[in-house]
């Protein structure tokens, strides 16, 4: 568990006193065991560190996909219709600046935890920067994926299908 | 929206034995919806962890430590109350195989 565990949430497992004296323990004791550790820390900072892409094995996504889809669409459809017009025409810098801020007001929201939560939040408003126009295109579940994608630094369509087999 | 997680953490009071039962009773009920996952995959950091326990590295931990005993009773399948037995003495070697793995 500990060991599995320092592959997926790192270092920040050591906060626990428990996962320390275990540590301790292998270090003293059990070479494989820290060794073991050592690479699955190193595992998780690459994923971290956006040097590797991130293994889309949580099987807690389809009921992640299916919460986050929820939140997303009351805001999907707030941004659709206030953005209505600049959905078709040409787009600007400007523009741009005015989806973000528009999404980032949307992502204070304390009632939408998969956006308001600080860590998701600024990865949204990354996010929303990269393609602002188009991504106020897509359905909520398909920005799930898209987001995810660019989380995990997959391509969207790999986790739609990930997500998908995961369900079974 | 309720943060089921902010109110474990308020009715534990800062202790941290509560805290760990609590985190760990928690924990295994959620666990229980999805009886043939593999929970270890879960990252800690997707969790709704309320901000004052972030805060605090030691409560942190025993939040942590409480969430690693429910991932290992759900593995295990085992319907003993593990975050008693863990505080009443060692696990016994087989269960501290699986938490250490």
């Amino acid at each position: 568990m500990i060991i599995a565990q320092g592959a997926v949430t790192g270092d920040p497992l050591l906060a626990s006193d428990l996962v320390l004296m275990r540590v301790c323990e292998w270090r003293l004791k059990d070479y494989a065991k820290y060794r073991r550790w050592q690479l699955a820390l190193d595992k998780a900072f690459r994923i971290d560190q956006r040097r590797t892409a991130a293994p889309l094995n949580n099987p807690l996504l389809p009921e992640m996909k299916r919460v986050g889809a929820e939140q997303l669409r009351p805001v999907v459809t707030r941004m659709q219709e206030r953005f209505f017009k600049e959905r078709v025409l040409p787009t600007g810098k400007k523009l741009n600046e005015e989806i973000v801020d528009a999404f980032a007001e949307e992502a204070c929201n304390p009632d939408l935890p998969f956006l308001n939560h600080p860590h998701n939040r600024e990865l949204w408003i990354r996010f929303c920067r990269r393609n602002p126009v188009t991504y106020l295109h897509l359905s909520p579940e398909k920005l799930f994926d898209e987001f995810t994608g660019f989380v995990t630094m997959h391509d969207a369509e790999y986790v739609r299908q990930r997500i998908s087999s995961l369900k079974k | 929206m309720e943060n089921e997680l902010a109110l474990v953490f308020s009715e534990s009071n800062n202790n941290t034995d509560e805290l760990f039962r609590y985190v760990y009773g928690y924990f295994r009920t959620f666990f229980d919806a999805y009886p043939d996952v593999n929970v270890c995959n879960i990252n800690l950091h997707a969790f709704d962890w309320p901000e004052p326990l972030l805060r605090d590295r030691r409560l942190t931990g025993v939040a942590f430590a409480g969430t690693l005993i429910a991932m290992l009773g759900h593995q295990a399948k085992t319907d003993v109350k593990l975050a008693d037995l863990f505080l009443a003495s060692p696990l016994p070697p087989d269960l501290m195989d699986g938490l250490d793995r």
